[in-house]
Formats: C-alpha cells, sequence, structure tokens
C-alpha cells in the first residue's frame, strides 16, 4: 500500500531549482535508499518528504493528505526525519535526548506520562542503549551517537522513517551497526526507512529498492540488481566498475574515472 | 525511572542551596551597609514594624526599594541572555544582539540630551527604542526564517548604525552628555518602589515565559531541522521567545539604563556549574543574575564612599575576571 508519495514536486534553493518535477511514491513497511551524484537533489528530496522545505511546486501525500494542510506536530507523530550529521550540546544525557522524541505528542505545559517513559525505554532498548541512559552525548562513540539520534525519532513513533547520510563520518563498523538496526526495525517494528546513501554497496545490500537520481530528477528506480550495473553507475556518476554477485548480495567494485 | 543520575541531582540541589544562601546573604549585607550603616537588630526590628525612625525611612524607601530593582534587573537580563544564547545558538549571545541596548540607548539619550526637563520620560523611551529595535533587526534578519548568524549580523549592523546618532549627540552637545553618563553605565542610583512596579510584571511574564518555553529551547539547540523534526513550529517559537528576551531586556535597562554583562556573562556561568539543559538553566540563571546585581550594586554604593560608581562598571570589574578564571578552569577538566 503506498501511503506516503510526492507528486510533481519542485523545489530549489532561491532562484537554483534543484528538484524538477518529481512523483514518486513509497510502500509500507520497506527500506529504500536515494543514491546519486554531489548536487542531484537527494538531500533536496528528503528534506521536501520531511517538510524541512517548503517545495516551489507539487505536493507530499502522507496517507492520502496533503502535509501542508497538516500541523508540525501532526506531521511529526508520522513522519520521523533525521538531518545529516545532527548536532547537540554534548552534555545532554543520552535519556534526556531520546524524550525530546516525545515532543510531538505532548501539549505546551503537559507533562510527562507513563506512556511516554514506556517509550522512550522502548526505543532506548530498541537501539541497544540501555546501558549508555546516563552517558552524556560527547562521551558516545559515533554509532552511539548515531543510535541516539535513531532512538529519538524512534520516540516519535513515526510510521516512516527519513534518514539523510546516515551512516557519515562512521568507520565501517559502525557504519554496518546503524544499517543492521535500522534494517532490524524495519522486520520488527515494520518501520518504513527512506534514507540518502553515498555507499552504493552497503545501500543495495540494506534496501529493497534503490531510487538514483541526477540533476535533480529520478533516472532509475528499482530493486538493487536492476539499478546496480555498470553501464548505471558510469551513466550517473561517470564511473567505471565491476559488478560482483557473491552469496546473494550485489557490489560494485570501482575501477576508475578515465 | 530515575531521570537523572544522582550526581547531576545532587549537584543541582548544592547549587541551588548555595544560591539560596548567596541571594540571602546578599540581601542582608545589601540592607545592612551604606551611607548609614544600619545593625542586624534595627533590620530585624524594622521589618517586624517595631521601629519607625530615621532609618525605618532609609531602609523601606531607599534600600530595599533600590535592592529589589537590581534583583529584578539581574533576573530579567539573565533570563534575556539564557533565552537568546539558546535560541540563536551562539554563547556570544546577549541582548545587546537583539538591539536593546542600541534602541534604548538611543531614545533615553535623545530625551536627555533634547527634552532634559521631561528626564521621567526616559523609561517609557528607552523602552519603545528598545523593542522597536528589537523587531526592526528581527524583519530584516528574517528571510524564508530568521537564520541566527543573519540575525546577529543584522544586529552588529543596526547598532552600529544607532551608535552613530548617539556619537553625533555626544559631540553636538557635548555641554550635556555628563548627564548620561550615568545611565549609559547602568545605575540602580535613586531608585524607588515606581521602579519596583514597573519592572516586576515583566519578570512575573519573564519568569512564565521562559519556565514554558524552556522546553522548546532544549528543542531548539538541536538545530532548526531537528526540531521541525520533532514537531516544533520552529518560526512562531524563535519570534516569540525572541520578542520575550527582548521585552525583558528591554524592561530591565528602562529602569537601570544600560546594565551590559548580566545578560551575556550569567546564563555562562550558570551553564558552566549545572551544565546546559534550559529547565534548569532558565531558573539558576535568574537567580544567579539577581544575586550579582544586588552584590555589585552593593559593592558600587560602598567601594568608593560617599562616591557611588555605576553597577555596570563594578559588574565588569569584577565579573570579567571571574568569568575568565571559570571559562579557564572549565577547559582544564
Amino acid at each position: 500500500m503506498n501511503f506516503f508519495a510526492c507528486e510533481n514536486l519542485s523545489a530549489g534553493y532561491g532562484r537554483k531549482e534543484v528538484l524538477k518535477n518529481i512523483t514518486l511514491s513509497f510502500e509500507k513497511e520497506r527500506i529504500t535508499s536515494v543514491i546519486g551524484p554531489n548536487g542531484s537533489g537527494k538531500s533536496t528530496l528528503l528534506k521536501c518528504m520531511g517538510r524541512l522545505l517548503k517545495p516551489s511546486a507539487g505536493c507530499v501525500y502522507l496517507d492520502g493528505r496533503s502535509i501542508s494542510a497538516m500541523t508540525d506536530s501532526a506531521i511529526a507523530r508520522s513522519v520521523g526525519i533525521l538531518p545529516q550529521s545532527p548536532n547537540a550540546p554534548g552534555d545532554i544525557p543520552v535519556h534526556c535526548l531520546v524524550a525530546y522524541g516525545r515532543n510531538p505528542h505532548k501539549k505546551a505545559l503537559s507533562s510527562f506520562t507513563k506512556e511516554d517513559r514506556e517509550t522512550v525505554e522502548w526505543a532506548m532498548h530498541a537501539t541497544g542503549l540501555e546501558d549508555k541512559r546516563f552517558m552524556r552525548l560527547g562521551q558516545l562513540s559515533g554509532g552511539e551517537r548515531q543510535r541516539a539520534w535513531i532512538a529519538m525519532a524512534l520516540a516519535q513513533r513515526p510510521q516512516i522513517l527519513l534518514l539523510d547520510e546516515p551512516t557519515t563520518y562512521l568507520d565501517i563498523h559502525h557504519q554496518f551497526e546503524v544499517l543492521e538496526l535500522l534494517e532490524k526495525l524495519n522486520t520488527s517494528c515494520g518501520l518504513t526507512v527512506v534514507m540518502v546513501m553515498h555507499d552504493l554497496n552497503l545501500a543495495s545490500k540494506f534496501s529493497g529498492r534503490l531510487i538514483a537520481m541526477k540533476e535533480g530528477q529520478v533516472v532509475l528506480d528499482g530493486c538493487a540488481k536492476g539499478v546496480l550495473t555498470e553501464e548505471n553507475i558510469f551513466d550517473i556518476f561517470r564511473v567505471k566498475s565491476r559488478i560482483v554477485d557473491m552469496d546473494g548480495s550485489r557490489a560494485a567494485m570501482y575501477m576508475g574515472v578515465a | 525511572m530515575r531521570e537523572f543520575t544522582d550526581s547531576d541531582a545532587k549537584r543541582r540541589l548544592m547549587t541551588g542551596a548555595v544560591g539560596l544562601m548567596l541571594l540571602a546573604t546578599g540581601f542582608i549585607v545589601s540592607v545592612i551597609t551604606g551611607t548609614v550603616d544600619i545593625s542586624l537588630g534595627d533590620m530585624a526590628r524594622i521589618f517586624a514594624g517595631v521601629q519607625t525612625d530615621g532609618m525605618y525611612h532609609v531602609l523601606m524607601n531607599i534600600r530595599l526599594p533600590r535592592i529589589i530593582t537590581g534583583a529584578f534587573v539581574g533576573v530579567n537580563l539573565a533570563l534575556s541572555g539564557a533565552i537568546l544564547q539558546a535560541v540563536l545558538k551562539n554563547p556570544l549571545a546577549d541582548p545587546g544582539i537583539v538591539g536593546v541596548t542600541a534602541g534604548a540607548g538611543l531614545f533615553a539619550m535623545a530625551v536627555m540630551i533634547l527634552l532634559p526637563s521631561l528626564t521621567h520620560l526616559v523609561p517609557p523611551a528607552a523602552f519603545i527604542g528598545a523593542l522597536v529595535t528589537s523587531l526592526v533587526i528581527y524583519f530584516l534578519a528574517y528571510e524564508g526564517g530568521a537564520h541566527s548568524l543573519r540575525l546577529i549580523l543584522a544586529g552588529v549592523a543596526l547598532a552600529a548604525f544607532l551608535g552613530a546618532f548617539m556619537s553625533c549627540f555626544t559631540v553636538l552637545y557635548s555641554d550635556r552628555v555628563q548627564g548620561t553618563v550615568n545611565w549609559m553605565a547602568g545605575s540602580l542610583s535613586g531608585k524607588s518602589w515606581i521602579h519596583v512596579k514597573m519592572i516586576l510584571p515583566y519578570t512575573i511574564l519573564g519568569l512564565f515565559g521562559a519556565g514554558i518555553g524552556a522546553r522548546y529551547l532544549n528543542i531548539l539547540m538541536l538545530g532548526d531541522d531537528v526540531a521541525r523534526g520533532l514537531g516544533v513550529s520552529v518560526e512562531r517559537v524563535k519570534f516569540l521567545l525572541t520578542m520575550l528576551a527582548a521585552l525583558l531586556a528591554a524592561s530591565a535597562v528602562s529602569v537601570a539604563g544600560l546594565l551590559g554583562f548580566v545578560g551575556l556573562i550569567v546564563p555562562h556561568i550558570t551553564r558552566l556549574i549545572i551544565g546546559s539543559d534550559n529547565r534548569f538553566l532558565i531558573p539558576f540563571s535568574a537567580v544567579f543574575g539577581g544575586i550579582i546585581v544586588i552584590f555589585a550594586d552593593t559593592a558600587a554604593r560602598v567601594v568608593f564612599a560617599p562616591y557611588e560608581l555605576p553597577v555596570g562598571v563594578v559588574m565588569a570589574f569584577v565579573g570579567a575576571p571571574f568569568f575568565l578564571y571559570l571559562l579557564s578552569r572549565s577547559s582544564r577538566s
């Protein structure tokens, strides 16, 4: 079922148009990666879908309703979004950061209820951070910090989670840690994930659907095997590569730009 | 579920206890010292209502309103600074950044120099100048959203612009500048119950507003995008909080003149002690703001008696080195 969609979406910064007339729909309970070269509009697309950026034309629909007609907190109860490398004061304890995720469920003066507490507990459990609850953000490793941000977004109880390059600045171990966590959340809680990824191999390993963008338009959209081919990689990134299929997953070996 | 570690809670409890003790000490010291020394016994008898001589007049109509005005001025400036530092995500933000100082300064100076017979209009003029300037800066900086850097730059530019007018006044009316010096440096000299009544509503409004706003300030500190993702109407919340900060600072400077420093330093000192969680930073800053102004004003009255220094001067003398000390200590640990 398509519960999240964008229709004829265009957007830009100032006069520069970065997204050109994009129509996409997303099924429930899938992981989708958006790939493409720098400046192709991946992040802009994600920002529009998460209403961080107002599109110049077109609409984003959630369960058939246009999100421009919804309140900020109503959207936040269904859509979680994490920008690329978010920043916070280093002295915030993990459980406080996660508790901020309850904000869209609260009115200005309402207090923290038992349900809020249980949800925060659940989010910390799901991300494996129970033991780190009193640790401060600045004391965590890069991977743990990213997990803490994901826990915060989970505490919103969203149906769909939008992530802009969730693995940037992480070493390969922490990259896997974060992506395996998303995979686990996807299978165990039915969380729908749409993320912008730079690493094509990780994107193809962890997502059922790849969307490739170039110059503000969607150029390819399909399963990893269909999108990740030597011709496509050359067309999109101008890089020569060899495709390796092993143990059911597909990876590209890059040969260079010459 | 315990919400905080014991050490966090203990630290806040200790800081709170020390704060309240300092507040009480500052209050008593400030009441009994001055040109006329009042003994503790006299003080108790006056407060109990059994002594009504000249001392009574000095205490009840001169010192007490001055102390209370000073405390509220400190509370308002500290709250204003704490709010702005969180909204603008900039540790250098203070009420001057949103134009409060420049606006209040120019309007007050204009009244003092051009209409010297109407000095009772200085507080409302300063108040209006501060608010108008902060609104102008906000709208100059607004472009699809109030970005903190644009806001800061617009504030600096407008402050320079208004400063030029002030310089013109000082040059063209050099004979009348003397009368503005005290006000420009910030002074609590001659404050009476009228001033308490002038500032009190804003202190109450500020405490309530900042109390409710603390949760939003915490979320704003995560960045605009994250805050919006968490369902905060970022632009509306930012505008309301910035205007609350401007209102608080305007009410303070309209009463006490251009008392700088409190709004910048107090939230900083508080943050170094109890951390950046605004739910605690806001109330603690308010208390420390009151304490610092009470102590500084007492020193201003006493140190060079019978001459009185503007309280702003004392604050800069003592506050700046203390702040540098805290800063070097926290960077080492």
